[in-house]
């Protein structure tokens, strides 16, 4: 399960969101509506896992690249069948959605420790980034594999758990000193 | 003697002094509007009659009130506005037949002005103008207009009558099970109709006059004390806000009061039916009515209405909302859907359908995209041509239609016979949308998704799809957001989106226009069977509420 491998570095880009906890109507809910959001993904996730397990068996599924993609492969319905056209569509879709919410994460981010007024001018500029990044990131699937066998986890933790982590103790002392 | 030397005039200057002189003949004196009558009847007489120019409709009707030296009167009234027989019953009759006392004979040339309002005219409403623009105005909507030598007012008598459509079934909207009363054009009719059926004297018709020639009439209905004021006061500024110089359908007015023109979706809700507006206006809504225009508009409009038609209370078949869902996504979503299938993925088709898919398709000379594109666009085609005709002909387009696009296409391999059945279940689907103007959207917005479906495939449709659903949340109508209350969540609520329970369960109005009285209807209304061996006391049930 190779890739698997990469999956805490996947969740905790939870992190990300907390970007928008000033934005929100009502902040005061939002821990309650994390945790639970985060219950329910995860059953879910534990629940295709359970499935791909049960169909192919354990062995199978970690040699696989995409277990997912392969699971929609077999499913056979009489109209429809192979549906991971759809299960890539939906991929995709929400792919985007989350480049979106990271992406405007980013620029907000940016545009506080710049200290501007507003993050607009800043969001054609960064898209660039963003477009040459998406394009080099990973040469192949050899690559992705090894991505994410050996550095998602380190990497990603640095950013999304250490790095808050220790704005988090920062924040704590600077709030004893007050 | 040497004229002074001065810069000569550029030639458009010229044309343009010209231009303006000879405008300013034919410019209407809007001065005279302002003035005040004087006491002398002969200048008021003329005066009004030049600010109305040489009109073939006004009509002038000139006689003297019996007594020692005769009192002049000159009516003037527009033809065609009034009724000629109430002119004679209020105004002539009692002027010309009414014998006057010695007292008031007496009385008269002083204070004939006086006694004609008092005690000659026999309308319910006279009304006093005192400037010209007063009384033009007054004349306009069907007033006649009384001058009485030697007073410096004017007296305006309410003859209005005119050709009036009658009150009739609504076309657009025409139900199996429900009120068969419409709007119609004229907007004391169309108020009463609302009255009759919100029977409290909160309800309040309150009048903006739109429109610098047209001065058409604006209605802003509400019942007070139940629609949120802030609601109310955001509609009235944006109507008065536009300055325009007319108004002729509510269809001007939505554009004017409208929070976003940059999408297909409706965010105001329009109606024939008097009962669709006063179920608005029980649940906090404000409606707009517009003289001259039987259809009404309703503000605010979330996206779950627009599935939503009035005949769902009165005819219990409540599994037709969950058909109008189905509906509204394979209207939207079909054709792309089938274009991306057999263009992208035909993995995903069965080897035996695709097989005869292929058949079918063997003869088309056209990708599958611009196969769908082409009968889409005929389909439109054949639609628009059906609504403008004459009736009789739009049924012959619609045979024709059937035949060309059903049969003959096909036979000549031009489609494929299962694109046909797409297109025409699409088609059915649209005109499952209760709201015309929503079904117009849905079709504008199935040409995006099919191009995204032919370019792109299934991960276009997708895309298009989060693409509207962003769209969609990023909507406000009046304040409100469009998906409420799916996306800012109100769970009591859903109950009358994708399903309609029975009424006693919907005991709140909808939360988010923030009604002053939350309340609809006493709770737990649910009908039970009677309870054995206890007999109900009578006065029970309104003991709680």
């Amino acid at each position: 399960m190779s890739i698997e491998k990469g999956r805490i570095s996947f969740y905790s880009q939870g992190i990300v969101l907390t970007m928008f906890l000033p934005y929100l109507h009502r902040p005061e809910g939002a821990p309650w509506i994390v945790v639970a959001s985060s219950v329910l993904l995860g059953i879910a996730i534990l629940l295709s896992i359970l499935g791909m397990i049960a169909f192919f068996g354990a062995e199978e599924t970690s040699r696989m690249m995409f277990p997912a993609f392969e699971f929609a492969k077999a499913v056979r319905l009489s109209v429809v069948e192979r549906i991971e056209a759809f299960v890539v569509g939906i991929w995709v879709a929400t792919t985007g959605l989350k480049v979106m919410v990271i992406y405007y994460s980013g620029i907000l981010a940016f545009a506080y420790s710049l200290n501007l007024q507003d993050y607009r001018p800043l969001v054609l500029p960064i898209s660039l980034f963003l477009v040459v990044l998406s394009a080099s990131m990973f040469a192949d699937t050899t690559h992705l594999r090894e991505f994410m066998a050996h550095y998602a986890n380190p990497y990603g933790s640095t950013f999304q758990v250490g790095i808050p982590l220790l704005l988090y103790i920062l924040a704590l002392f600077r709030r004893k000193d007050r | 003697m040497f004229r002074k030397p001065c810069k000569p005039s550029k030639l458009s200057d010229l044309k343009e002094r010209k231009l303006r002189k000879r405008m300013e003949k034919v410019q209407p004196q809007t001065a005279v509007l302002e003035e005040p009558f004087s006491a002398d009847i002969e200048t008021n007489v003329r005066k009004f009659q030049r600010i109305f120019g040489n009109t073939g409709d006004l009509s002038r009707r000139d006689f003297l009130l019996e007594g020692e030296q005769g009192v002049e009167v000159v009516l003037f009234y527009i033809d065609g506005l009034v009724d000629k027989g109430a002119i004679s019953e209020v105004v002539l009759k009692p002027f010309l037949f009414h014998n006057l006392d010695e007292e008031e004979k007496r009385l008269l040339p002083g204070n004939a002005y006086q006694l004609i309002k008092t005690s000659l005219i026999t309308s319910a409403e006279v009304k006093e103008a005192e400037k010209f623009s007063e009384l033009v105005d007054l004349v306009l909507v069907g007033h006649v207009a009384v001058f009485v030598e030697g007073s410096e007012k004017v007296l305006a008598v309410d003859v209005k009558g005119w050709k009036d459509r009658g009150v009739e079934e609504p076309e657009s909207e025409a139900f199996i099970r429900g009120p068969r009363e419409g709007f119609t054009e004229t907007l004391r009719t169309n108020t009463a109709l609302i009255r009759r059926r919100i029977k409290t004297p909160n309800l309040e018709f309150n009048t903006i006059t739109v429109g610098e020639y047209t001065k058409t009439d604006v209605c802003v209905v509400y019942i007070r004390g139940l629609t949120n004021p802030d609601i109310v006061r955001e509609v009235e500024s944006r109507i008065r806000r536009i300055k325009t110089d007319g108004i002729l359908e509510s269809g001007y007015l939505e554009d004017f009061i409208e929070d976003d023109y940059k999408t297909p979706f409706v965010l105001v809700d329009r109606t024939e039916r008097p009962d669709k507006v006063a179920a608005g206006l029980l649940e906090g809504k404000v409606a707009i009515l517009v003289d001259g225009t039987p259809f009404a508009l309703i503000v605010p409009v979330v996206f779950g209405e627009i599935l939503q038609s009035a005949e769902d209370y009165y005819e219990g078949n409540d599994y037709i909302r969950p058909i109008r869902w189905i509906a509204l996504l394979v209207a939207l979503f079909l054709p792309s859907f089938y274009v991306a299938l057999t263009t992208f993925h035909q993995e995903m088709i069965p080897p035996g359908l695709a097989l005869s898919m292929a058949a079918g398709r063997e003869g088309v000379p056209v990708p599958a995209a611009v196969e769908a594109f082409m009968m889409e666009i005929t389909f439109d085609f054949l639609r628009e041509a059906g609504i403008r005709m004459p009736r009789p002909v739009g049924q012959a387009i619609g045979i024709l239609g059937a035949v060309v696009i059903g049969q003959a296409a096909v036979a000549a391999g031009v489609v494929s016979p299962i694109m046909v059945i797409v297109v025409s279940l699409t088609a059915i689907c649209s005109f499952l949308i209760p709201n015309y103007s929503a079904s117009v959207a849905i079709r504008f917005l199935r040409y995006i998704m099919l191009l995204l479906g032919g370019v792109l495939g299934l991960v276009g449709v997708f895309w298009g799809m989060m693409m509207l659903l962003l769209h969609l949340a990023s909507l406000r109508s009046f304040g409100i957001p469009y998906l409420y209350p799916v996306a800012p969540m109100v769970s009591r609520e859903l109950r009358d989106i994708f399903v309609r329970t029975p009424w006693w369960t919907m005991d709140e109005r909808p939360r988010l226009l923030r009604t002053s009285d939350q309340r609809r209807q006493a709770p737990g209304q649910r009908p039970r069977p009677p309870q054995s061996g206890r007999r109900r006391k009578s006065g029970e049930d309104q003991d709680e509420y």
